[in-house]
């Protein structure tokens, strides 16, 4: 069956149609507004592709000047930081410290030598001094 | 096909590319201008080639029945993603009436004619409207539509018949009334 054939019987489809596409031909807008404003469509899309292009490189160029030389600084930075924070870990003393400072702590601190004394007898606060004692070794 | 042969067959197809547009724009008058200049940029900037497989008519309308679709698309996308923040542009600003000058222009055949097909299917709808609006050959308005000649054939009778249908139920409600 050709398409002739086919569309014979559609007179009246076709003539609907026909009714519409004369009343639309009607109010068909000039092409020559279409092409201009076409062109400065095309002209805007250019400029604005232009802008974008231009601010990627301006963000690129910032990102580089900002981040290439940034990251040394920020890495040196961290560095000195890292050895701040450990000496005043070191040096940091507990506000309670105080507390532990009990009589006879000394006797803590030193490490004691076989045969020999050096060590401080006489407790702090009690008044009485002794005399370092020294210890004989025996043959 | 030089550029002043170019330009002169567009101008002379002008008011087919515009009542194709708007067909492909479901009647949104101001969307269809938007299609068909992009369209004419396009052709106008080399972005679509015509490469004589096809008559150029068929081409031309194959470009516009893409950019109507790629427009629906970027639309959607924005609604989709925007409409879940922010307040529609649909919602907030409604679509206009048309006025009284357009009721008054826009005839009884039109206005159930345009009532009538926005009960088919889109592809219904186009093939109708580029065998008896554009009188292209279902062959034509296959390679317009980019789908096969057995497709199309297809959608046409269907379409056929359906507006048929629809037709005549408008009619009864009429009488009705």
């Amino acid at each position: 069956m050709s398409n002739d054939d086919r569309t014979n019987d559609d007179r009246d489809l076709r003539e609907y149609f026909a009714a519409v596409r004369r009343e639309e031909e009607a109010h068909v807008p000039p092409i020559s507004i279409l092409s201009l404003t076409a062109r400065e469509h095309g002209r805007r899309r250019l400029s604005g592709k232009l802008a974008a292009g231009a601010t990627c490189l301006a963000t690129l160029i910032v990102a580089a000047v900002w981040l290439l030389p940034g990251s040394r600084v920020a890495h040196e930075g961290s560095n000195r930081g890292r050895e701040q924070a450990a000496a005043s870990i070191t040096s940091w003393k507990p506000a309670t410290d105080f507390l532990l400072d009990t009589p006879g702590r000394e006797l803590l601190e030193v490490v004691p030598e076989i045969g020999e004394w050096h060590g401080v007898v006489n407790a702090p606060g009690t008044g009485r001094s002794h005399r370092p004692f020294k210890k004989q070794i025996l043959p | 096909m030089d550029g002043t042969n170019f330009r002169e067959e567009l101008e002379r197809m002008h008011a087919a590319s515009f009542g194709w547009a708007l067909w492909c724009c479901d009647h949104r008058r101001e969307e269809a201008e938007e299609v068909l200049q992009s369209t004419y940029l396009k052709v106008l900037d080399g972005a679509a080639t015509f490469d004589g497989r096809s008559s150029l008519r068929t081409w031309l309308f194959g470009v516009i029945r893409r950019t109507a679709a790629e427009r629906q698309r970027r639309q959607w996308i924005r609604r989709q993603l925007f409409d879940r923040w922010l307040v529609s542009e649909s919602c907030a600003l409604p679509v206009p009436a048309p006025g009284p000058e357009a009721m008054a222009c826009e005839s009884e055949i039109r206005r159930n004619l345009l009532r009538a097909v926005a009960g088919l299917s889109t592809r219904q709808r186009q093939v109708l409207h580029l065998v008896f609006y554009q009188e292209l050959t279902i062959e034509e308005a296959s390679r317009a539509m980019n789908i096969s000649l057995g497709t199309a054939r297809t959608h046409f009778d269907r379409g056929k018949r359906r507006l048929r249908e629809i037709l005549v139920e408008q009619e009864a409600l009429h009488v009705q009334r």
